[in-house]
């Protein structure tokens, strides 16, 4: 077996798009390292963690998917998967964590030791939060604003202390412990066993239908247990969904996030985010010693969380459902009841787009009033207003182009994710930039920012205006794309 | 050789018959499909006639399903026209799909709900539900009303689906597949349905499937697919007896094609092995009387192998 297998080992599990894309993300915080080591050598550790931030995505969503070849692997017989599983972790971890922080460490000045330790425990913790019962993995999420309290980072060592290489070598071994522990135990582990609150995030990708679901297209199992742990047989509310109603009648065959539920059903499906962000947000505001700053921060938070979450859900349901002969859409083309031609497009974007619209604006303007009531300046509503128009654009445009039966370019979708995802995170900078008169950085700034977001709605038009012009001159709405 | 089907049930009830302004329950002129650029449908042309029963027939991968989505206009097509009842498919009323009912070859619509929970639901939008037949069928099959449909084994999942098709009293039924997923007892059952359904309320029924005795068993006529042509399309009483394979030496092999040739294959000693059919007097083609030739009448699994295999 040559070196370019075991590599592939991992990356083969995604499609070439989600390749693409973690590529991509891999590719920008690589130049946006090197960049900040070379313009900016006071800001080495800041460039350390900027290198992190891509690697725990990589980990996580493309290393940590060796776990799921295992487990098919032992489940068909295969031999020898063990093993190059093995050499593929040992080739990620020194191509993705050796190597980059020798050069970091040498064009630093930074202690190899300390840099190593550092990205090595941001690649394990990738996997981590991938093995992790969802109920723990969540708080993963939230450990970059949890470290920067101040009662943490009383504790912890700072970079030029001299037991810090120490430190983070230590918390790498016992996360090496905790991941060696969780991929052991989930190899064997019956995946129908778990439930809404214990499900591992990987276990979780591997039955995901559509979103990210490459690895695993269909699985009745997988619509079984998700059925089950969102209880949506029991709970939708299937009164006033019928014949005359098109959009609501839609809406049940959408399913999933889609289908009619009272709110009380929707907050216990939730409530896996839902709580953590509230423990998180009592220990802020502990930390932070006041509930202003607390509920600012949460508001913050889920400004960035809800819109990044949203967008693209509509594309990726309807993208099963059109690509599935088997699927919904095969009925629904010959359901009466839903109207003629134009009336079932009108109630299918309604149903779909139109729904997760109101949902993401309802969010918004929650969120808007508590970022106000918190006491910040009206730019901060930028925080809320631009990735939610963003992501409300992006579930139209691509349903557009999937019901309108055209592809998009894996280059596409990269370029819109990776532009949305950097706009998204630089606009609370520019939001709550103090920007002072005759400022050249800040407005330089704002200026990127701005032309970044200018990108991502140009691109969201145009593919937005051709979808929308294919799916007018489509007979009727539910013509399967396979 | 296209032999457009008739109908074969002369006792149809009410529902099955036409208004005046309607047309056949299916029909296509010339369909093309092509999928990244290889020719799934070659210029078929196909009509289903009232009270038949008609198997449609081909390897996996010939075009069926693909045949079966063009007709009923889930998929467009590069060229051609598909028509239900006599309008477009691709712009089916209500009205028409009313009186259709469709059975994908791997249902999983609404996989989320309960199996009574999906019938109901489904019911609403179809004014001629028969919620008696639903009940007395689940309880004949031994089907659950409170299992989840995703939980349910790939044949009970295709029951449950026969049943909604079936429980909108539709003029016309579409089946994919439809004894795939199904054991013999439960196969024997749905075929038991379909001929009854025929016979008794007139439903026109188009079917696919590549077991040869389901056609057998209850079409009335057969449609023969093969990579994406249709080879055959005719009576099943008058298959019988009526194709024959004709093996003919090296030396005549060079000649041809022949009268009444509708398939060659080149043995591997440099012979000819040939699908023949008779004429319109039914008296095979002249070759057939060479003296080194060899004639063997093809039953209805035999000449479905010999031309597709």
């Amino acid at each position: 077996m040559n070196a370019m297998t075991v590599w592939k080992t991992t990356t083969a599990t995604i499609d070439s798009g989600q390749r693409a894309f973690m590529g991509g993300v891999l590719a920008i915080v690589s130049i946006a390292t090197l960049s900040l080591l070379h313009y900016e050598t006071s800001a080495a550790s800041a460039a350390v963690f900027v290198f992190g931030f891509g690697l725990v995505f990589w980990w996580a969503f493309v290393v940590g998917r060796a776990l799921l070849l295992q487990r098919d692997a032992r489940l068909l017989r295969v031999p020898g998967v063990d093993r190059t599983v093995a050499l593929n972790l040992a080739m990620q971890f020194v191509a993705l964590v050796v190597l980059p922080a020798t050069v970091i460490a040498a064009l630093s000045g930074l202690r190899f030791a300390a840099v190593s330790g550092v990205l090595a425990c941001l690649a394990i913790g990738g996997i981590v939060w991938q093995v992790l019962p969802r109920w723990a993995s969540i708080f993963i999420v939230f450990l970059p604003s949890l470290m920067q309290s101040k009662p943490i980072r009383d504790v912890l060592p700072g970079w030029n202390d001299p037991g810090f290489a120490g430190f983070v070598w230590v918390l790498a071994c016992v996360l090496v412990t905790l991941a060696g522990w969780r991929w052991r135990a989930l190899l064997v582990a019956d995946a129908d066993g778990f439930g809404q609150w214990n499900m591992p995030m990987v276990i979780q990708m591997q039955r995901q239908v559509g979103i990210g679901g490459g690895y695993r297209n269909f699985d009745v199992n997988a619509l079984y247990a998700a059925a089950k742990r969102t209880g949506l047989d029991r709970q939708v509310q299937l009164r006033g969904a019928g014949p005359g109603q098109p959009v609501a009648a839609l809406r049940v065959w959408l399913g999933a996030a889609f289908a009619p539920q009272s709110l009380r059903a929707r907050l216990s499906q939730n409530l896996y985010v839902l709580l953590p962000m509230l423990i998180v947000g009592v220990f802020m505001r502990l930390s932070l010693s006041g509930w202003r700053p607390a509920l600012n921060w949460t508001a913050m938070m889920m400004s960035l969380f809800v819109p990044a979450m949203c967008a693209g859900i509509v594309p990726a349901r309807l993208g099963r459902l059109y690509r599935n002969a088997g699927s919904e859409i095969a009925l629904l083309a010959t359901l009466p009841g839903l109207g003629g031609g134009a009336l079932a497009k009108r109630s299918l974007l309604q149903a779909s787009a139109g729904w997760m619209s109101r949902i993401m604006l309802a969010f918004a303007v929650c969120d808007g009033a508590v970022l106000l009531l918190g006491g910040n300046r009206p730019t901060s509503l930028l925080v809320v207003a631009l990735p939610t128009l963003a992501a409300i654009a992006m579930n139209f445009a691509l349903a557009y182009n999937v019901i309108g039966g055209l592809r998009i370019s894996p280059t596409v979708i990269v370029a819109l994710c990776v532009l949305g995802l950097t706009a998204i995170c630089l606009t609370p900078s520019l939001a709550f930039l103090q920007t002072q008169p005759g400022s050249l950085a800040s407005w330089d700034f704002a200026g990127v920012v701005a032309g970044n977001w200018l990108l991502v709605f140009v691109l969201l038009t145009w593919l937005g205006w051709r979808g929308r012009a294919a799916y007018r001159l489509r007979p009727h709405p539910f013509l399967l794309n396979s | 050789m296209n032999i457009v089907a008739t109908p074969m049930h002369s006792h149809a009830t009410d529902n099955a018959v036409l208004a005046p302004n309607e047309g056949a329950p299916l029909s296509s002129h010339g369909l093309m499909k092509f999928y990244d650029g290889k020719c799934v449908l070659r210029d078929v042309s196909l009509e289903l006639q009232p009270g038949s029963v008609l198997g449609l027939i081909g390897r996996n991968g010939s075009g069926k399903s693909t045949l079966i989505r063009a007709m009923l206009g889930l998929i467009e097509l590069d060229a051609g026209e598909a028509q239900v009842f006599g309008g477009p498919a691709l712009a089916m009323s209500d009205a028409v799909k009313e009186k259709l009912g469709y059975v994908p070859q791997q249902p999983d619509a609404l996989a989320w709900m309960r199996v009574g929970q999906m019938l109901d639901y489904v019911g609403r939008f179809y004014p001629h539900w028969d919620r008696a037949y639903v009940e007395h069928t689940l309880d004949r099959w031994m089907l659950s009303r409170n299992q989840v449909l995703a939980k349910l084994s790939p044949g009970e999942r295709q029951r449950v689906e026969l049943i909604r098709a079936l429980a909108t009293r539709p003029q016309l039924l579409v089946l994919d597949e439809p004894a795939a997923a199904l054991d013999p007892v439960a196969r024997r059952d749905l075929l038991r349905e379909l001929a009854l359904r025929a016979a008794d309320a007139g439903t026109s029924v188009l079917f696919s499937t590549h077991i040869v005795s389901d056609l057998e068993r209850v079409a009335s006529h057969i449609a023969f697919l093969h990579e994406g042509r249709l080879l055959l399309h005719t009576a099943l009483d008058d298959l019988k007896e009526r194709y024959a394979r004709l093996q003919l030496p090296a030396a005549l092999a060079s000649q041809g094609p022949f009268a009444g040739e509708i398939h060659r294959r080149r043995l591997d000693h440099g012979g000819l092995s040939l699908v023949i059919e008779r004429d319109a007097d039914r008296d095979w083609p002249v070759i057939a009387r060479e003296g080194e030739a060899h004639l063997d009448v093809l039953g209805l699994e035999d000449l479905f192998v010999e031309i597709a295999g």
